[in-house]
């Protein structure tokens, strides 16, 4: 495990397995610890792919803290939706005419990714395809082809 | 002009043109990479469509107001986060994609497989899962395609279901993807469209004429009739299987077949910058049909408006009918037709490829001659065989009903530790790939099949109501992580290496 990307992989495989567990030990854990215990693991998971996923350069580090940003701002809304089940007594409450666990999944967990899709957009050139990206593919592109 | 010949002319006049696009495809289509790549000239407002409309098929629209009519809010969290899915995908899928095909002769899922990790079995086992994942989908198609065409004309399923395919036949072999693709797109446009009028009938009619009254209306009817928990986040299906859900749908999207493959098909990567821009809003408009008709349509039944369903799949054709502008129903059912079909088109592109580009490779080991020819004959005698199999198990429902939840949880076991994975990860090894691959297999049929069989008590079912899909993956996952540590890592052409760097 010498690289950040076998870490990384060793990191995400110690997570489903906590994942896989809350799942099949079924009522031997309590509901809440169970529910807690996968969401946090599942929001972790995404958090690591998605910051391993992205380029890394000199100029990158603002886009890069975005994206985390954007990761963690998932995290809280997921949990917030699960604490807000567990917690949720007041029936006359609504938001938006929905419960406000439900209004925060229909809008923070459909609106939220849209930050990801700024994130994508804006900064393409500095975390997705960097210029040296496109540089280095077209050099190998030509003469090997054909050869798998 | 009464409503329903409005409805079947607005029908017959999509149908024509669907036929016309692929009549005008054929003309394209000069090679097999015309037919299974669209020549790589496909630009990003069609990729996009393309692959928001291949997410957003027939189950979006019949099986997605169906979910929510029998689960409440559970269904939400499919579709809620598939913008994140789209997300993960375009990250993980997208670039490798583009990067492996540039360098290498990638023409099917398969043989990028094949590529990354130097291995025929891998390529096998890849093919393979296609097939099966393929028959299934196109199973379950041809079985959707043939009860709505025969309840809304009036003609026997087996006409229907034939009449179907052979629509399908003549636009798929003739039009290849080149087809799929541009029906996709304007499948996708009449359906973002459609489901913003479909949301704004659904609220005002739960509402009594006053959209902003919709929401509260339902959350409180629903409540006085026993069924709060079905409005509350987690629906009837609880907290675990909607974090399943999330699990299963936001990262299992970035193992699809149909939607990878679409990324092999792109001009140039950097116009890959503007894809998510057009695909999330598109996909946030279809998600106001999924979460508002079968909500309203429940509130009917509850509220005494409606009788109770007899199939919660009816929810959507029922609510278009009977409460939707005939001239709206016509144009949705004409885009759901057209999705059933343009779907069924893509997974006979993806299918023809297994027989014409990797048994080939794989028990040969080489490239057929005439590729073109034999993927036509390939789609042909695959439209037949999926028929015959289709109609033949439409009296054997739990045969269906396992190929049914087979497809995308199957798909997404085997092809996203191999595919999302294994091609950010160098130190993913040949057999890690193949490993995960057997596993998310046996993991799907075996939790299926223990949960079905034998007749009466189950033998064996996840607890919270998990989906068998999630956990195949997670098995999968952690068996690709588990076995590419233990077997050490391969060496890596230096290509190969350069297209996971990129």
């Amino acid at each position: 495990m010498k690289t950040l990307q076998d870490r990384t992989m060793a990191a995400v495989g110690i997570l489903l397995g906590i994942i896989l567990i809350s799942i099949v030990a079924g009522d031997r854990i309590p509901l809440s610890i169970r529910v807690f215990t996968f969401g946090i693991a599942l929001q972790c998971v995404f958090f690591s792919v998605i910051q391993w996923s992205l380029c890394r350069s000199d100029n990158s580090r603002p886009w890069l803290i975005g994206w985390a940003a954007i990761s963690t701002l998932m995290t809280i809304i997921v949990i917030g939706i699960i604490v807000l089940h567990f917690r949720y007594d007041n029936q006359e409450q609504l938001i938006a005419g929905m419960e406000p666990a439900t209004a925060l999944l229909v809008f923070g967990v459909t609106l939220t990714p849209f930050g990801y899709v700024f994130l994508w957009t804006a900064g393409f050139f500095r975390t997705i395809f960097p210029p040296g990206s496109s540089r280095r593919l077209a050099q190998l592109s030509e003469p090997d082809r054909d050869k798998d | 002009m009464d409503d329903y010949s409005l409805i079947l002319w607005t029908i017959a006049a999509y149908l024509v043109s669907c036929l016309l696009i692929g009549a005008w495809a054929a003309s394209k289509t000069k090679s097999s990479r015309d037919f299974f790549i669209a020549g790589k000239s496909v630009g990003p407002v069609l990729l996009a469509f393309a692959a928001f409309s291949t997410m957003m098929s027939g189950f979006g629209f019949i099986g997605g107001p169906g979910l929510v009519y029998k689960f409440g809010v559970s269904s939400f969290w499919i579709c809620c986060p598939a913008i994140l899915g789209f997300v993960v995908t375009s990250l993980l899928v997208a670039k490798r994609f583009k990067a492996f095909s540039d360098l290498f002769d990638i023409l099917t899922l398969p043989d990028a497989v094949a590529v990354r990790y130097q291995s025929r079995l891998c390529r096998f086992l890849a093919a393979l899962v296609i097939l099966l994942g393929v028959t299934a989908y196109l199973g379950t198609n041809i079985l959707a395609f043939g009860k709505v065409a025969s309840t809304f004309f009036d003609i026997d399923f087996t006409w229907a279901a034939i009449g179907g395919m052979t629509v399908v036949i003549l636009y798929a072999v003739f039009g290849g993807i080149i087809a799929g693709i541009y029906t996709d797109f304007v499948q996708g446009l009449i359906m973002a469209v459609a489901s913003v009028a479909l949301f704004w009938i659904a609220l005002t009619t739960v509402g009594n004429d006053s959209f902003t009254a919709g929401p509260e209306n339902l959350t409180r009817a629903f409540r006085e009739h026993g069924l709060g928990e079905a409005v509350g986040p987690w629906g009837l299906l609880g907290p675990m299987a909607c974090l399943g859900f999330i699990f299963l749908f936001a990262l299992g999207g970035s193992g699809q077949p149909q939607i990878a493959t679409k990324y092999l098909m792109q001009k140039d990567f950097r116009t890959v910058r503007w894809n998510l821009l057009i695909i999330a809003p598109a996909y946030t408009l279809c998600i106001l049909l999924w979460m508002s008709v079968g909500f309203a349509m429940k509130y009917l039944v509850i509220t005494g408006s409606h009788k109770e369903l007899s199939d919660a799949d009816h929810a959507a054709p029922v609510f278009l009918l009977e409460y939707a502008p005939a001239w709206l129903a016509g144009i949705v059912f004409s885009g759901l037709f057209a999705a059933i079909m343009s779907t069924a088109d893509s997974f006979l592109n993806i299918g023809a490829g297994v027989f014409t580009r990797d048994f080939p490779k794989v028990f040969m080991r080489r490239k057929v001659a005439n590729e073109l020819s034999l993927a036509r004959t390939s789609t042909v005698l695959l439209a037949v065989a999926a028929t015959a199999f289709a109609l033949w198990a439409k009296n054997h429902g739990d045969l269906i009903a396992i190929l049914g939840t087979f497809g995308w949880g199957l798909f997404a076991a085997a092809f996203v530790p191999i595919v999302a994975i294994g091609f950010n990860w160098k130190r993913a090894t040949w057999q890690g790939a193949a490993a995960a691959v057997v596993i998310g297999i046996v993991t799907n049929v075996g939790l299926d099949l223990l949960s079905k069989y034998p007749q009466g008590e189950p033998v064996y079912t996840i607890p919270g109501s998990v989906s068998i899909g999630a956990v195949a993956l997670l098995a999968s996952l952690i068996t690709l992580i588990a076995v590419s540590f233990l077997t050490g890592p391969q060496k890596l052409d230096k290509r190969i290496e350069a297209a996971i760097d990129a």
